[in-house]
């Protein structure tokens, strides 16, 4: 059985992608978008990884603003309600469901991934000519 | 593009120096680190050569602009990703604080430089753009490119 690495969680601001250990929290922090790139612990020296993505959003902050369709991106895969966005609250989150899954390949494990988090091979249209 | 054509310059002023030319461009250096540096110019100068079919590369970057969701681009070589990666995001773009990823000064697009993926078995690199009513952050269009070097 082979088991997922993390490799890197990075939060997806509009202008950055910034290491989840550099980004800096606060008490205003209302919704976040994180990417989490997770490889196969057998082949980490390889670098890199599938992207995974989920968004956390706070309870108020969906009061506020209301609920429509484009609150759910990824059709609402990976979508997280909170009463308090905090960087150990994600992490916690993330490493819960990662540390729980295994699987006998990279593509069984990635599709019980895809069950919590958005991936970005979900629905993966091959190149086409012309 | 910059990049190709300071390739064909670089081309030019090799193929024309003379040994005392070189010895001014490039001071002393020894014949075997001479060939060395000829060896891996020529390496470059027939890279530029081969990826400058521009009607490929930008009927790729089109794709890249109209797909939507995960899609794959075919295939380029990681000198023609790059290339491709700069047009993506344009000038002016930044380098996010990752210190890898380019993001166009819109905040429309991003370009991911090449990395494994074991999905696939591959390297790939990612051309990701937004949406323009999109409430989230996250990039709605990701064109793959499938690296072959």
């Amino acid at each position: 059985m082979i088991k997922p690495k993390i490799t890197e969680i990075a939060v997806v601001t509009s202008n950055n992608r910034v290491y989840i250990e550099l980004f800096k929290f606060n008490k205003n922090t209302q919704n976040i978008d994180i990417e989490i790139v997770i490889t196969d612990s057998k082949l980490i020296y390889k670098g890199g990884g599938d992207i995974f993505f989920c968004s956390f959003y706070t309870e108020d902050y969906l009061v506020q603003q209301g609920i429509n369709d484009k609150w759910f991106p990824n059709e609402g895969k990976g979508v997280v309600y909170c009463k308090k966005i905090t960087k150990e609250f994600i992490l916690n989150h993330i490493n819960s469901i990662v540390e729980n899954i295994e699987g006998k390949t990279w593509k069984e494990i990635a599709e019980k991934l895809n069950q919590y988090f958005g991936w970005e091979f979900e629905n993966y249209q091959g190149f086409k000519e012309g | 593009m910059a990049v190709c054509f300071a390739g064909k310059e670089v081309k030019q002023v090799i193929t024309r120096l003379s040994d005392a030319e070189w010895s001014k461009f490039v001071g002393k250096i020894s014949d075997s680190g001479k060939r060395s540096f000829l060896e891996q110019a020529r390496k470059w100068v027939k890279a530029c050569d081969n990826i400058c079919d521009w009607g490929v590369l930008s009927g790729k970057l089109r794709k890249a602009s109209q797909g939507k969701g995960n899609f794959g681009l075919g295939t380029g070589t990681i000198y023609e990703s790059d290339i491709m990666g700069r047009a993506w995001v344009g000038d002016n773009f930044t380098i996010a604080s990752d210190g890898k990823t380019m993001v166009s000064i819109d905040e429309m697009r991003q370009y991911r430089p090449p990395t494994y993926k074991p999905n696939i078995d591959k390297i790939q690199a990612n051309f990701e753009r937004r949406f323009p009513d999109q409430i989230s952050k996250g990039w709605q269009g990701n064109g793959h490119l499938d690296i072959i070097d």
